[in-house]
């Protein structure tokens, strides 16, 4: 539909980036993450 | 004449590398030397390759550490390589590719490989040529020497190969090859799986030349199906996932057969390879591909159980894991067991230098077995692939996973063997999410038999519990107030108790369940603070390097919900900011410890408000104590290039939390940046035109000073704009910079209005307009220009209106669908304003475009509401066919919330 549902309450911050969030989202992973696997390995 | 090695430099050198591989250390340093001063004689190219093909009864691992120094060479120095020894090496690399030594074979196929990279296919004609010349030979060597170097190949340049020299494409011959390599039956299974190996390389391409042959490789590769050499199998699991990523449709048809194959490798697969792994990522590559419900649905019953058998850890590394020592908490954390969460640090460039050497890593870095195959349960392998595949399988049919495998895990899940027990738990915390609805009714029981389980006695055991208790986490806090006896504190005290556990593996995953727990529970935690507290503080003396990463997560979350709570209360503060100041003043200046420490503090001070105040100078002295040494030891570094630079991470992080202070400690932070010495802005203002990661910390700094307190900006404005308005220029290496770029501007606009006149007139409407235009943007960063455009536009709306025409679509495009927010409002504020000072600009497509934009608004505010009301009608009124023209061009829906809210 043209007018979008009233969204949820985003918690991230949309304004500023914070560099070191994506360290948070890797802490964070699933013991099976293949990001988490690749990263180390590369 | 042809050049020929002298006798006596040929056993010199045979000498060095002898004592390279079997020296005692000092020999082997001194060999190490030697041969990387024999890099600069102008032929020690020849000589390398000489040693490699004519010692034929030397030692293996002499020569090939010869030829693994030309490769090198060829590959990091091509530079020192003159034509003569490129003509040398071409003219006699072949021989070493067909000798009866499988590591002299695949030593020259890596050498050919990388000559052809650095020459270029054309480079070579006869190289492509001889190579396939050789795989065609009856001799069983030269097939397998020539098929290893084109598998390097064509691993190394699929989209070279694909491409058209002179009238020849080398693709369009060597394909149907390869093709019949795979199909002839008297061809031997090592040269099937190296021709299948180049076919794999080449279909990850989308080359036309095996597109166009694609029926005929179906084909092949399901009348070789059977064979019962292993590595065929695992090449056929692997073409079979290519052609899944690259040529859905070519296998949509067999797509049941292919189904049923993967399993039946599964099953068939033995402990030591890796068919069952190859065989799975087919399954998983299926399930990522947002396939057909109806296409998967008829093969569930099979799929389920072979996913779940697969979970579970294999002997070997039950084995292992048996056989290491659990009780380690007290065992410090080595560098490389937190990768990769420091991410940032190096890569490590060892690989290369070692090689280069010709020899294994140094001594220090040989690490026992024993870890190495620790690390390797780490890696990607089976147990993930297949858990991974059950999560996206749960989220495709829920009803059927859970269907399909709820009698299993009933059984399993209270097995005597721990293995299955584990792998049960992992289930159910892959399918926690897909499966949420139907889980449900099942909680009541699993969640207090997980608890339980929290205390089982295999260490691998609790620490997946932790990760599934975890994941039901949403369940819990849900369960009304009456019930938290039964699950709500239990599995909070459960969760502690692991990550206060013996083993640090446990303690890492209690700890994260526990921020997990937090982003769920939020306030609800507030009757508990003061014990949650108390165990952090527990775990902050316990934990070892790696554990504490997580610990600083977990208490960032909490601080995160429960700030407010905390800052009232005098025991809570101290019981949180004891452990992190003893942390604080433990860690040296120049330890990366301190960058995660730091992040954790920026969170806590932006969360505490004013509580934090008494903390604040000594935190932010050492922020710009840090920050400023960083800037003197990179101006060391440039005027001499042999020190190191700064590491970035020292900057970024004590930026963040000096911008941590602005946000707890608002204009109170004002002072002490205004103290400072050297003037913390004077730091700032060189940090604004450092690396991208840091320009992106330090512009998010400058924007929320702008908001909270501005009064350090003001003496150093000038300087200031100029470089922020340098930066406002698309980056598409690091846009996020850009993007706090453009907020800041924004920000300080806000707050500084007109007086910025004569710093943002002359360039800000080019720079930001020009920003709107570029092609492939990223949706934040043209967010944040509009946003900036509009607030410049509140007070100084003549920069822009004699240019709406040049950006007025693109900024109803990027604004039309930003979130309702404060950003916005100012934003749409500031365009009414600068259209009111030029209406006559819009034509009826661009009038068309803002008022839809306008009427996209859900959620103006009262004021903004009005306006927007006054500056509609003044439109309307100027355009006598509005309604014809504007509204009744819009959806139905559109027009009627004009009429409805702002009559028009």
């Amino acid at each position: 539909s043209i007018l979008k549902p009233a969204k949820e309450i985003q918690e991230k911050d949309i304004r500023k980036m914070n560099p070191l969030k994506n360290k948070q989202e890797l802490l964070r992973l699933n013991p099976y993450s293949k990001t988490f696997a690749e990263k180390k390995l590369g | 004449m042809s050049w020929e090695p002298q006798p006596q430099v040929h056993a010199q050198l045979l000498e060095v590398l002898q004592n390279s591989l079997r020296g005692n250390n000092a020999a082997q340093r001194q060999a190490t030397q030697q041969l990387r001063e024999a890099q600069a004689q102008p032929d020690f190219a020849n000589y390398l390759m000489a040693v490699l093909i004519d010692d034929k009864a030397g030692p293996l691992d002499v020569r090939s550490s010869a030829g693994l120094l030309l490769k090198n060479l060829i590959r990091f120095d091509f530079k020192d390589l003159n034509d003569a020894g490129k003509t040398y090496v071409k003219a006699h690399v072949f021989t070493a590719l067909v000798e009866p030594a499988n590591i002299i074979r695949n030593t020259a196929g890596t050498i050919v490989a990388s000559l052809m990279q650095r020459e270029g296919i054309s480079g070579w004609p006869d190289g492509l040529t001889t190579l396939m010349g050789l795989a065609e030979s009856s001799d069983a060597n030269a097939q397998l020497g020539g098929m290893d170097a084109l598998s390097k190949i064509c691993e190394d340049m699929p989209v070279e190969l694909d491409q058209t020299y002179g009238s020849q494409r080398p693709l369009e011959y060597m394909v149907p090859k390869f093709l019949e390599f795979v199909r002839s039956p008297d061809s031997s299974h090592q040269k099937r799986v190296q021709a299948l190996t180049c076919l794999n390389h080449i279909v990850e391409v989308e080359s036309r030349s095996i597109a166009s042959r694609m029926d005929e490789y179906l084909e092949i590769l399901f009348s070789l199906a059977n064979t019962p050499d292993v590595e065929t199998r695992i090449q056929i699991c692997n073409a079979f996932t290519g052609i899944l990523r690259t040529n859905a449709e070519k296998i949509a048809p067999h797509l049941g057969g292919v189904i049923q194959y993967a399993l039946h490798c599964i099953s068939a697969s033995e402990e030591g390879d890796t068919l069952d792994f190859q065989a799975c990522e087919f399954l998983l590559l299926l399930t990522e591909l947002d396939p057909n419900p109806e296409a998967l649905s008829p093969h569930l019953g099979d799929l389920v159980p072979a996913v779940l058998r697969a979970m579970v850890y294999s002997e070997t590394d039950v084995f292992m894991l048996e056989g290491i020592n659990e009780d380690d908490a007290d065992v410090a954390d080595r560098e490389e067991d937190l990768k990769p969460i420091n991410f940032r640090q190096k890569a490590a460039h060892g690989n290369k230098k070692n090689e280069a050497e010709g020899q294994e890593p140094d001594e220090d870095e040989s690490d026992d077995e024993e870890d190495d195959e620790v690390r390797g349960l780490e890696a990607w392998n089976l147990r993930k692939c297949a858990a991974s595949t059950l999560d996206r399988l749960s989220n495709i049919l829920p009803e059927e996973v859970l269907e399909a495998a709820m009698p299993y895990l009933k059984q399993t899940i209270v097995s005597d063997e721990w293995p299955a027990r584990e792998a049960a738990i992992l289930a159910f915390g892959a399918i926690a999410d897909g499966c949420q609805d139907m889980v449900a009714p099942h909680l009541p029981e699993l969640v207090p038999f997980l608890i339980q389980r929290l205390s089982d006695p295999q260490f691998p055991v609790r620490q997946v519990c932790c990760w599934t208790l975890g994941r039901f986490s949403t369940w819990v806090c849900e369960q009304s107030m009456s019930e938290q006896d039964t699950y709500f504190i239990p599995t909070l005290t459960g969760l502690f108790t692991c990550a206060l556990d013996r083993n640090k593996k446990v303690q890492v995953a209690g700890c994260s369940a526990v921020a997990t727990f937090t982003d769920e529970a939020r306030n609800m935690l507030t009757p508990y603070l003061g014990q949650i507290l108390e165990q952090f503080a527990l775990c902050f003396r316990r934990y070892q390097k790696k554990s504490l990463l997580f610990l600083y997560d977990a208490v960032s979350t909490l601080v995160k919900y429960c700030g407010a709570e905390i800052a009232e209360n005098q025991q809570y503060m101290e019981t949180l900011m004891q452990p992190l100041i003893a942390k604080w003043e433990q860690i040296s200046d120049d330890d990366n410890a301190l960058w995660p420490l730091f992040e954790c503090m920026s969170a806590v001070a932006s969360y505490m408000g004013p509580a934090f105040e008494p903390y604040a100078p000594p935190v932010f002295d050492r922020c710009a104590r840090l920050l400023h040494s960083c800037l003197v030891q990179d101006q060391n570094f440039s005027n001499d290039p042999s020190q190191d630079p700064a590491e970035r991470d020292f900057m970024v992080t004590a930026i963040d939390l000096v911008d941590g202070l602005v946000l707890g400690l608002k204009d109170k932070a004002a002072p002490l940046m205004m103290n400072s010495e050297p003037p913390f802005m004077e730091l700032l203002l060189v940090c604004c035109h450092d690396e991208f990661d840091v320009r992106q910390s330090t512009f998010a700094l400058i924007g929320d000073m702008a908001a909270l307190c501005p009064q350090p900006l003001e003496p150093y404005m000038d300087q200031l704009m100029e470089e922020l308005l340098n930066q406002v220029e698309y980056n598409h290496i690091w846009p996020d910079a850009v993007s706090n770029t453009c907020w800041s501007l924004g920000e300080i606009a806000l707050r500084f209005g007109d007086k910025l006149r004569p710093l943002l007139q002359a360039s800000a409407a080019e720079r930001l307009i020009a920003l709107l235009r570029t092609r492939d943007a990223s949706p934040r960063v043209l967010e944040n220009a509009s946003t900036a455009i509009g607030r410049i536009g509140i007070t100084m709306p003549d920069i822009f209106a004699q240019r709406i025409p040049d950006f007025i679509i693109a900024w109803c495009l990027n604004m039309h669908d930003a979130m309702d927010n404060s950003e916005k409002e100012s934003a749409f504020v500031g365009m009414c304003t600068i259209i009111s000072s030029n209406p006559q600009a819009l034509d009826n497509s661009t009038l068309l475009m803002f008022v839809n934009a306008v009427a996209r608004y859900l959620e103006p505010s009262e004021a903004l509401m009005h306006t927007f009301r006054q500056v509609l009608g003044g439109l309307k009124g100027m355009h006598p066919n509005f309604d014809k023209d504007v509204t009744e061009q819009l959806p139905p829906i559109i027009q009627k919330r004009l009429r409805d809210v702002y009559g028009v």
